[in-house]
């Protein structure tokens, strides 16, 4: 039997044929399949070709993933009960055997972690925006973790006048303000300067 | 173009879920929706022996209620086994072991929301009759630089990600380590890469399932602190073995083991050392052969500023008098010898050619009434000759009378101490006392015409 192909229409009118499988990894999209709502072709509006290309690029790497399953099963079955006892483990077993099974998960997720900074790399900021916008509209948790983590990592490496000049941030304290925010969070600023990190 | 002012506040929420605890208070300066953004709690508490106060399942709510933005600069959480409370259940036919178990999951479930978003300071004490166990978030809090721990559970496993990259302060409290495949105190201390301080109080180490080393490559002030002496069994309290480089200060209050594999101390600079062999014992014959503390002694070599602040550790040193290494860079030495046999101090005299302040803990030592009425001196002190080549500047003596007896003493002390330039004795003499006791002291004859006497109350 062959698979079911899923057409994806962005705001801008761009198609993009994919496997229900990944289709399913936009959640938004997976309940509207659920629902047995869908003919073939459901419309995106909120996201333009460019940036939905994106999206599905993503979730044809991350097909496999366990964090992004629809939640809508209304029917339990063997393979989800099997997921639910496998991330049960860390919390009852208190020393993980390792096996070669564990020894590959791990290696696959090493590439996966891999193939996601080469992947975030690529992006400007405007970019990594859209993406987030995008991909908490359509619920991809994976993605807009990874999204809002690469944010967040160039926050972590500047000063707050740098991270007010890139992201293109009004400063509306007055100094008197900002001195006693500084007073309040003293213990942040015990470090002796940061370091210097090239702008993306 | 304002471009990230575009993003709901949801999304910059959840963007600072991935910030620190620190990184996000640093964020609040950026702009007043930033600031508005983020909650910085400075001080996050709860105290179970508190009469009327919070419940831990509200302390819990608390918790769980905070903002995902939210970080916590401290968090100290105390909760004690209520002997009353859960007797009163048990009256009630409820099971008294169920309870203990539910609240340690409500005490882990806090923990883990607030050590996964960032906390700065955290204090720990849960003392309860069943075995608590730490939650792997404590192990793996990259925020973290001042972490306290007890009272009385076992630490048998950490995860295999564990890592503290900011933890500098740690201080375990009546906390035993165990080992499964990796020994989870040495795997600790592995993952604090950049600790300075460390406090083991109410150690007891021969319990423990350990490595049996302390090794660490940034700590810098060492505390090893025994609370409980009575009931030691030392069966099975073999070896311990220090491998800390960089250890400038060690406070080691402790029983010894039988053996010190190896020790590296090359930084020490300060150490305070009360070591007994075993319960009720002072050191004595027979013990240079049943304990072989020859690697900690040379450890100190270097040390600048050495407290032997009770007897059994001087006598320590004397029992190994003939293995102690030339302590060069020792320029302050404490002893408390109480009124025992000085039988250490001119070892330890000798032992130090770079002597210049001498700290007598308690009074100066003359051999007793009952034994030899017509005698001034004892036999242990060699009439002070081990004081000639000794270049001493300042005497301190805690415990000062004035006694003729002491006079005696003290005119050994000026008349071959030829650097000394300040006796100081604390007294409880004031007014016209306090004067004859000065007056009597610089009517003596003495080799360092640069001496002065003070008498501190």
């Amino acid at each position: 039997m062959s698979s079911k192909k899923i057409v994806l229409t962005s705001s801008d009118g761009e198609s993009f044929k994919v496997e229900e499988v990944v289709a399913r990894k936009l959640q938004i999209v997976g309940h509207i399949i659920e629902d047995d709502c869908a003919t073939n072709k459901i419309p995106i509006p909120n996201v333009t070709g460019e940036i939905l290309a994106k999206v599905i690029e993503y979730c044809k790497k991350h097909v496999e993933d366990d964090d992004d399953v629809v939640e809508t099963h209304e029917s339990s079955t063997k393979g989800d009960k099997t997921v639910e006892e496998a991330k049960k483990k860390p919390d009852d077993v208190a020393v993980p055997e390792s096996t070669e099974g564990d020894d590959e998960a791990e290696d696959k997720k090493e590439k996966l972690n891999e193939w996601d900074a080469k992947f975030m790399k690529d992006f400007d900021i405007k970019t990594i925006f859209d993406i987030i916008l995008a991909a908490n509209y359509l619920n991809v948790q994976g993605l807009f973790d990874l999204c809002s983590k690469t944010i967040a990592d160039y926050i972590k490496d500047m000063t707050p006048e740098e991270v007010r000049e890139l992201f293109n941030i009004e400063n509306d304290f007055t100094p008197e303000e900002e001195e006693a925010i500084r007073n309040e969070n003293a213990w942040t600023f015990e470090q002796d300067g940061k370091q210097q990190v090239p702008k993306p | 173009m304002d471009r990230i002012s575009n993003l709901p506040d949801e999304i910059i929420c959840h963007i600072g879920s991935f910030l620190s605890a620190r990184e996000a208070a640093f964020t609040t300066v950026l702009s007043k929706r930033w600031h508005n953004l983020f909650t910085i709690v400075p001080d996050l508490h709860f105290d179970s022996s508190v009469k009327d106060g919070e419940s831990l399942t509200d302390f819990v709510d608390r918790v769980m209620a905070l903002p995902a933005s939210s970080r916590v600069n401290k968090l100290s959480l105390k909760w004690w086994f209520d002997e009353d409370t859960d007797s009163a259940q048990f009256d009630e036919d409820t099971e008294p072991e169920d309870t203990e178990p539910a609240q340690f999951d409500q005490i882990n479930r806090s923990l883990r929301v607030v050590l996964k978003r960032g906390v700065a300071d955290f204090y720990l004490w849960v003392h309860g009759k069943q075995g608590y166990t730490l939650p792997f978030e404590v192990f793996t809090c990259e925020t973290v630089t001042k972490l306290s721990l007890g009272s009385g559970f076992a630490i048998d496993f950490l995860p295999e990600n564990a890592l503290l990259p900011a933890l500098k302060t740690l201080s375990l409290y009546h906390v035993r380590f165990y080992e499964f495949g990796r020994c989870a105190f040495k795997t600790l201390l592995a993952s604090s890469p950049v600790l300075e301080e460390l406090t083991v109080c109410g150690v007891n180490w021969e319990l423990w399932k350990w490595s049996r080393t302390v090794s660490s490559s940034s700590l810098k002030r060492l505390t090893i602190m025994r609370k409980q002496w009575d009931a030691f069994d030392d069966s099975d309290f073999k070896s311990i073995s220090f491998d800390t480089p960089s250890l400038a200060y060690l406070y080691y209050s402790d029983y010894v083991p039988k053996e010190y594999l190896s020790v590296n101390l090359d930084s020490l600079v300060e150490t305070k050392l009360y070591l007994c062999p075993e319960e009720n014992y002072m050191w004595g014959k027979g013990d240079e052969k049943r304990f072989n503390p020859i690697n900690l002694l040379h450890g100190l070599k270097n040390v600048e500023t050495l407290n032997l602040y009770t007897i059994m550790t001087a006598e320590m040193f004397y029992v190994f008098r003939e293995a102690l290494p030339v302590f060069q860079k020792l320029s302050h030495l404490s002893v408390n010898l109480s009124n025992f046999c000085w039988s250490s101090m001119p070892m330890l005299i000798k032992k130090a050619p770079n002597l210049k302040t001498l700290n007598i803990d308690g009074p100066l030592h003359y051999e007793s009434y009952y034994r030899c009425a017509g005698d001034i001196f004892c036999e242990c002190v060699s009439e002070y000759s081990f004081l000639v080549s000794c270049p001493l500047e300042v005497l301190k003596i805690t415990e000062y009378y004035g006694s003729f007896r002491e006079l005696m003493q003290m005119k050994h002390f000026l008349e071959k101490l030829s650097c000394l330039e300040l006796v100081e004795v604390h007294s409880q003499a004031t007014g016209e006392r306090k004067l004859k006791l000065i007056a009597d002291l610089e009517r003596l004859p003495r080799a360092s015409s640069k001496c002065k006497f003070e008498v501190v109350s």
